[in-house]
């Protein structure tokens, strides 16, 4: 396993937004974390990231604990997300929001960067080509030079993919990557998920797309109110009585 | 008697600082903005007061009520020229305008009244009445009463008017705020203005002090009660008037324990270490800005 | 493969010729003493280029970093108290005490950017201004050390192997500084600290996630800035040969805000041009006498009305969208953008 997360517990207030979850992602997978609206999906993603560290509980990534450090550092370790609420640089253009997102592959310091010492050329032309190769396989590289506020819906969550990715991360956090795309950007995104997995990549997703789900997931958690009532495979999932009644509600209500 | 005389300073003192850190506290409130020219409001205030009594009738009241309606009016003025066109925009283009508004307001004054310092006349010298032997005068009395009169007609209609309530919510958050129906630019621009009227208020209340109107006279006390605000939390009224408060009676002490050169800093320094320890103020809420 | 940023066209045409331009523009600042055979105009030239150095360095941290900073001025009066007093009570030599100017101006800086930066932002506005004033009124009652009011007199002018400088010299001196600092913010605005500043002020949580390590960079962009204002500070003492802390109050920092904004904040051209303006506008404009700074002022909210991101300002955070509804300036001097012609 590659990440562990045990009895991780985040309260606002007296909203307890993921009430002691544990759950386990295993090396090379896609693991899928579903669940209604509300139910603490985000909450956890920021919880792994520590943008709002969790209350209490462990979150173990590759063998070392991780909950207490800040977020650039575990984005340092391996662990890239992103944002259900697209974040990207408005104002900075593709690929120089893929750039920045190469910051911790690079190394240049002030004095590098204002010599221009042939490190730092260097290194600045393997960030802008790694840059350009993540564009290429999303798909952006035509538009590489406009801002990222003027992208297309599906693009810009193409985007953030691609940024996320110039991390070279080990573990890969997506939120909602499919909301708002059409049937084709969903399958071309789910043929791309796949290639990341065959590259090696972990990736954990939280999706409200159930057909994408059920064709890419190794692993579905299903997350309610906090709390993880489900977990397996897409098919015994679909069948757990409990997922069923936290999405359709008591049969003997209906 | 020297720490009665120092606190009775303190408290007269602090109140113009209290009303100029709630015209901060308003402004920062409903636009997120420091005011710059808050300062030049103040100095506006104190020059219709001064022509008031010059001119027209000597009476307090009707100078602090001209005060009043001068800095509504203009701040009315500048919030229609300006800063209606910068919602929305980075914060640094409201903050250039206020610099501006300031730079351009003081000049004007300096124009038009001339760059002297002019006398305004006294008022209320007379003692009122001795606290452990130290005089209090009518006019310190009636500068602290004034204060508490504006301070709570302002805290009842904020608290009690529909369009109290209107500043309130945006406040909080302008776009849910216009979401519920609540005309947002006009709640901004009355907010913007009642926040005029106060720092006029608190310059008209400086000239009768200090006996005296120039046209750089806002400069100083606007730096300082902003730091006021800031120790209230910048959106609390409430907190706004002790920092105020604080301030005036902080100064009046330091300047006995240090120097009164370094009268000006000692409630920066205060501040700034209090801050330090405690960010959100004395009374401020949490807020994500 | 250089990284292309996106620029406004009239921009893209000066580049595009920019090895004429350049070449025309450098030639012409060399040959400036011997163009205009004018002490005054090149005592001029030389403020021009302080402000242009004061007005760089506080971009980096408005317009590359997105952070307030009230206070430069005293980060600016700090390198020049340094570098007089060390000049003029230990005879340290200019080229010592230009460092250290730098040096100390940034220590002050890192101290009071480690202490407000994790804060809300409007925070490091109420202390660098707070300090602001701390500095002047230390300066002004610390006679002892600062001989209080009367300033410091008496700086010696830079010396170099017996040689003192004096106009021309200090001129080609701000010229070689102005040069290194334009050259230095560029670069850095084009490298991965820049980038990362950049990635802050759009999305602080966004470039978190990132790796960057958001209050590391924001207190390396301060205390950069605050040191460059230092050094311009030194310069300035040994150039005046005079220092005293009326040059260095809140309205002058305030003035540097106004070259940034006016000009166009985030740009590297931007706090240039508007340094320039702001220096040479009461030059040209003295006829106006009292009604100058009436002017400046109404000439100042006019243009950050019309166009918020300053005169060649970069698009981005400085120049949202607007409001349909304008304010009472931009409806009388743009009519044709109301009513159904847009």
């Amino acid at each position: 396993m590659i990440l562990d997360m045990r009895q991780v517990r985040k309260a606002f207030g007296g909203l307890v937004a993921v009430n002691n979850v544990d759950l386990t992602v295993q090396q090379g997978t896609i693991h899928a974390i579903i669940g209604p609206n509300g139910a603490g999906k985000t909450t956890f993603f920021n919880c792994v990231t520590a943008l709002n560290p969790a209350d209490s509980g462990e979150i173990v990534f590759e063998g070392t604990r991780i909950e207490r450090l800040p977020t650039h550092i575990i984005n340092r370790k391996g662990i890239a997300r992103t944002f259900q609420n697209i974040r990207l640089f408005p104002y900075l253009s593709v690929l120089q929001n893929v750039v920045v997102g190469t910051h911790n592959q690079s190394s240049a310091g002030i004095l590098a960067s204002v010599l221009h010492t042939p490190r730092f050329r260097e290194e600045e032309r393997q960030m802008v080509e790694f840059a350009m190769s993540l564009l290429q396989q999303t798909g952006l590289v035509d538009k590489k030079d406009i801002y990222a506020r003027n992208l297309p819906y599906g693009d810009q969550r193409r985007l953030e993919i691609a940024r996320a990715m110039a991390g070279r991360p080990k573990v890969l956090l997506l939120d909602e990557p499919a909301a708002g795309m059409n049937t084709t950007e969903t399958s071309s995104l789910e043929a791309f998920i796949r290639r990341l997995k065959d590259d090696g990549l972990t990736v954990v997703l939280i999706e409200h797309d159930m057909k994408l789900v059920m064709s890419i997931a190794d692993v579905v958690s299903v997350i309610d109110h906090g709390v993880k009532i489900a977990e397996g495979t897409a098919e015994t999932v679909q069948n757990d009585e409990r997922v069923i009644e936290a999405y359709l509600g008591k049969r003997k209500d209906t | 008697m020297l720490f009665v005389q120092q606190l009775i300073n303190g408290i007269a003192q602090g109140s113009l600082f209290a009303l100029l850190a709630i015209s901060f506290a308003i402004v920062y409130g409903v636009m997120r903005l420091v005011n710059f020219a808050t300062g030049s409001l103040y100095m506006i205030g104190a020059f219709s007061g001064f022509f008031i009594v010059r001119y027209v009738v000597r009476d307090v009241f009707v100078a602090i009520f001209a005060g009043a309606v001068a800095g509504y009016i203009v701040a009315f003025v500048l919030e229609k020229l300006a800063f209606k066109a910068l919602r929305g925009v980075a914060r640094i283009a409201s903050l250039i305008c206020t610099i501006g508004f300031s730079v351009f307001l003081n000049e004007l004054a300096a124009v038009l009244f001339g760059s002297e310092v002019k006398s305004m006349p006294a008022f209320y010298g007379q003692t009122a009445f001795r606290i452990t032997g130290v005089a209090v005068s009518w006019l310190q009395v009636v500068m602290v009463a004034t204060a508490a009169t504006v301070l709570i007609i302002l805290q009842l209609f904020i608290y009690k008017t529909k369009m109290g309530l209107a500043i309130r919510t945006v406040s909080l958050d302008y776009r849910t705020a216009a979401l519920m129906g609540i005309n947002v630019d006009r709640t901004i621009s009355i907010a913007f203005s009642i926040a005029g009227a106060m720092a006029g208020i608190a310059g008209v209340l400086a000239a009768v002090y200090y006996n005296a109107v120039a046209f750089n006279m806002g400069n100083l006390p606007g730096l300082k009660s902003f730091s006021a605000a800031v120790f209230g939390g910048l959106t609390s009224i409430p907190g706004a008037i002790v920092g105020g408060y604080l301030l005036g009676i902080i100064e009046n002490f330091g300047v006995q324990i240090i120097s009164t050169g370094y009268r000006d800093i000692i409630g920066f320094i205060v501040l700034v270490a209090f801050l330090l320890f405690r960010p959100r103020g004395i009374l401020g809420r949490k807020t994500s800005m | 493969m250089k990284l292309k940023s996106i620029r406004p066209a009239f921009v893209s045409f000066v580049l595009r010729y920019r090895v004429p331009f350049a070449i025309l523009l450098g030639v012409l600042l060399v040959a400036y003493p011997w163009i205009v055979r004018n002490p005054y105009l090149l005592r001029v030239a030389t403020n021009v280029g302080i402000a242009i150095i004061l007005a760089s360095s506080l971009n980096i941290i408005i317009g590359f970093s997105g952070l307030f900073s009230l206070g430069h001025a005293a980060f600016y009066g700090i390198g020049a108290y340094t570098s007089a007093l060390l000049a003029t009570r230990l005879g340290v030599p200019f080229w010592l005490g230009f460092p250290a100017a730098g040096i100390v101006a940034g220590l002050f800086g890192t101290f009071i950017g480690f202490a407000t930066l994790r804060l809300r932002a409007v925070f490091l506005a109420f202390t660098t201004l707070g300090f602001g004033e701390i500095t002047r009124i230390v300066i002004l009652n610390w006679r002892d050390f600062t001989r209080g009011p009367l300033g410091i007199a008496g700086i010696p002018v830079p010396r170099l192997f017996g040689w003192s400088f004096t106009r021309e010299a200090n001129y080609y001196l701000i010229l070689l500084l102005c040069a290194a600092v334009i050259l230095f913010v560029y670069r850095i605005y084009h490298s991965r600290l820049g980038r990362a500043l950049i990635a802050i002020r759009e999305d602080e949580t966004a470039a978190r996630s990132m790796g960057i390590n958001v209050f590391g960079y924001k207190i390396l962009a301060f205390t950069i800035a605050c040191t460059i204002a230092g050094l311009a500070g030194s310069f300035f003492a040994h150039f005046q040969r005079y220092v005293s802390a009326d040059s260095f109050v809140a309205d002058e920092s305030f003035r540097i805000i106004t070259m940034v904004a006016l000009g166009g904040t985030g740009s590297i051209t931007g706090p240039i041009v508007g340094a320039m303006i702001l220096e040479l506008f009461p030059e040209v404009f003295g006829f106006l006498a009292g009604y100058r700074q009436v002017i400046y002022g109404a000439v100042l909210i006019t243009v950050i009305v019309l166009k918020p991101g300053g005169i060649v300002g970069v698009k981005g955070v400085f120049e949202k969208p607007r409001a349909t509804r304008r304010s009472w300036i931009a409806q009388a001097l743009l009519p044709r953008f109301n009513g159904g012609t847009r």
